[in-house]
């Protein structure tokens, strides 16, 4: 019987979509201006998708999940938007 | 002599009661120890001012206050803050800019100008290097900033001249009137632009050619040269944004005011966002003197498609999908607090609205966030039928209703029908309706807090619970943001504190430490302080409205006791008495302020 890690590497990637925004955009893949698609392990979290772009994580980031606030435990699905900003002041 | 940098030691005092200037050396100390902006306002609030004077009365003082930083050519240092006592808090009143014309009057040999006294009738001042002329401005009187500053310009020729004024809000001494400069900057707080129209002054018209002596070159080189070098890292979303570029990441979170701080979440923030306006009106990034971040939007709309067409740098200029208004470009662009209080906290998802309403509050000189707020206040008031249509003169005051604001905000500059009552200020103005609108206010010494919910954001509870001015989100009760103040540096640069001293340093020579750095903005907040508490400012006025004490749906409430404990631990650390806030006379001595005991010794117990 294969472990549940083993079972969780041998499924298909999840396919997300994710946008950076505010001074996050230092981290957009070059040439990329807007949302990109994005593939990361199944059962992979927040956490992971923040990492697996190179953004230090910072508590001061605030992740959206589909419209919603997300936690950096929140684990993501196939289909799924991301979005993310650093915070931004004043005016 | 002494080697000055930094700085020319020329006050510039302008009396328009008696129609003559004079200068005036402050000393080399005393730069060192006070560095300018807030510091330099207080200082003669304290002691050119009467205790209790009116904010309307010619023995009110305006004053023009860059610090020893502003005018250095390096990102950031084009601030200098516009300050006098309140006509909206009663207190302690300052606004800050940004743009060219306080580098432009640092390049003129000035380190300050504090106004006196009332003309007659409307005037202006010209100064041109040393050359100060007090002029008629009656042609000026009425017209708004654009037209001004295109008339100065040729009447002066000198196209390259650098104008601040008051629109016609401040003429008609609209509490919040602001005082403009370059058009598209703003000392938006605390109602400076009615001290301006009160003293009948239209503009300050400024030409400098002599470049502020800086003493490290090479320094200070290094360190716009950071800014250049690494603006990807530091910068990128004010480079590409401006502010207002993670508003979606605030409504996230629960904490976009929305409908009079009512809510914390508004459904349709992606309309009247920083990126909406990126992707559908802005056709420029603008700068502050030696910034390279650029991070000053410009917008345009055409209000017909025949007139739709290409800016002179080739973008695409957009058209009001309902042909309604033109926004001319010259008023520069929405930042967030004016996105905010225009959009969101009045409930408007329309953005051509928020943007002409952000034009109209430039070019009339109206802050647009207490015009917000006071709108929304007056927006809930009506809901709850404590406005009717027989106070509005018949106008409905629905909430997301673009076009009511855009005509409000016309109304309230020139004080015209239900207009005069909202130019008081929406604490002023709920006194007088009572019925309880009184508990809808979300002002803090009268003056209506910014765009950032304290109840979301705790680093913003003590900022709004202690500032100064009142409910100012800038943080500028601490010593970071305060130190830049007095010296003119913006707070959006990602300088550390160490960058910052050695900014400081490169430009003065001084050599300061950290801890004599903290100290100039501990005196500038104990000045401001002795200020207010001079003119009747109690510990009773350090606290958040009602409002703030109901929960949001993602964030409890504020009780008063919270509140309490923060102000308390605040007085304590800037060694104010722990109770009353008064600055101790053992900190008075130990940061050097006993020039100004007669201000703490007329303190009303």
């Amino acid at each position: 019987m294969p472990n549940q890690e083993q079972q969780t590497q041998s499924l298909p990637p999840v396919r997300l979509r994710v946008a950076l925004h505010a001074d996050l955009r230092r981290f957009l893949p070059q040439g990329v201006n807007g949302a990109f698609p994005v593939e990361i392990r199944t059962g992979a979290t927040v956490s992971d998708l923040l990492e697996a772009l190179g953004i230090p994580d910072r508590e001061t980031i605030t992740v959206g999940l589909n419209g919603e606030l997300a936690t950096r435990e929140s684990e993501l699905h196939d289909s799924d938007d991301i979005t993310m900003f650093s915070p931004m002041e004043g005016g | 002599m002494t080697e000055r940098y930094g700085y020319w030691d020329r006050i510039l005092h302008v009396d328009l009661t008696e129609g003559r200037t004079w200068t005036e050396s402050l000393g080399d100390d005393w730069f060192r120890r006070f560095g300018g902006g807030r510091a330099l306002i207080a200082h003669y609030l304290l002691t050119a001012t009467p205790p209790g004077v009116d904010a309307f009365s010619p023995d009110n003082i305006l004053v023009f206050a860059p610090g020893v930083a502003t005018g250095a050519p390096v990102p950031g240092a084009g601030r200098h803050s516009v300050g006098g006592k309140s006509p909206l808090n009663n207190g302690y009143g300052e606004g800050e800019s940004g743009g060219y014309w306080g580098a432009e009057l640092k390049r003129a040999g000035w380190d300050g100008i504090v106004v006196h006294g009332a003309a007659a009738t409307p005037t202006y001042v010209w100064i041109k290097d040393g050359d100060v002329e007090i002029r008629d401005g009656s042609h000026l009187w009425g017209k708004v900033s654009g037209d001004v500053e295109d008339i100065l310009r040729e009447e002066l020729g000198e196209q390259r001249c650098r104008i601040t004024q008051c629109g016609p809000a401040g003429e008609k001494l609209v509490r919040y009137a602001l005082v403009s400069n370059d058009l598209n900057e703003v000392a938006g707080r605390t109602g400076m632009g009615a001290v301006m129209g009160s003293k009948k002054l239209k503009a300050i018209a400024v030409r400098g050619t002599q470049p502020v002596p800086i003493a490290d070159k090479a320094g200070l080189m290094s360190i716009a040269k950071w800014v250049s070098s690494t603006l990807d890292e530091n910068h990128r979303g004010f480079h590409e944004y401006g502010t207002g570029g993670a508003m979606q990441g605030k409504n996230l979170e629960g904490g976009m005011p929305t409908l009079n701080y009512r809510e914390g979440r508004f459904e349709q923030i992606a309309l009247v966002d920083a990126i909406a306006v990126a992707e559908q009106y802005r056709v420029d990034m603008g700068a502050c003197y030696a910034c390279s971040v650029r991070c000053k939007k410009v917008v345009a709309v055409e209000a017909r498609q025949e007139d739709a067409g290409l800016t002179r740098k080739g973008k695409a200029i957009n058209v009001d999908p309902e042909g309604r208004w033109r926004v001319d470009p010259r008023y520069g662009g929405p930042e967030y607090e004016s996105l905010a209080a225009l959009g969101p906290s009045v409930g408007v998802a329309d953005l051509v609205a928020v943007l002409k309403s952000n034009e109209l509050c430039n070019a009339l000189g109206i802050d647009t966030i207490s015009t917000g707020t006071t709108i929304a206040w007056a927006m809930e008031a009506w809901e709850k039928n404590l406005l009717t249509a027989q106070d509005t003169g018949g106008m409905e005051l629905n909430w997301g209703d673009g076009g009511t604001v855009v005509k409000l905000i016309e109304m309230i500059a020139n004080r015209e029908g239900f207009g005069d009552l909202l130019a008081e200020g929406s604490e002023r103005a709920a006194a007088k309706v009572g019925k309880g609108s009184e508990r809808f206010l979300t002002t803090v010494k009268g003056m209506e807090m910014a765009m950032h919910d304290p109840r979301h954001m705790e680093r913003m509870r003590g900022s709004y619970l202690t500032a100064p001015t009142g409910g100012d989100h800038m943080q500028q009760h601490e010593y970071k943001n305060g130190g830049r103040n007095q010296v003119g540096l913006c707070h959006f640069l990602a300088y550390s504190d160490q960058q910052s001293l050695d900014l400081i340093n490169s430009v003065t020579g001084w050599g300061m430490d950290q801890a004599e750095w903290e100290q100039v903005s501990d005196r500038g907040l104990a000045m401001a302080r002795l200020f207010n508490m001079r003119e009747g400012t109690t510990r009773a006025d350090d606290r958040l409205p009602a409002r703030f004490e109901e929960a949001l749906p993602m964030h409890p409430g504020l009780s008063p006791e919270s509140q309490s404990e923060i102000v308390t631990e605040y007085y304590v650390r800037h060694g104010w008495d722990g109770e009353t806030g008064i600055p101790t006379e053992a900190t008075m001595n130990a940061l050097g302020l006993g020039s100004y005991k007669a201000a703490r010794a007329a303190i009303p117990v």
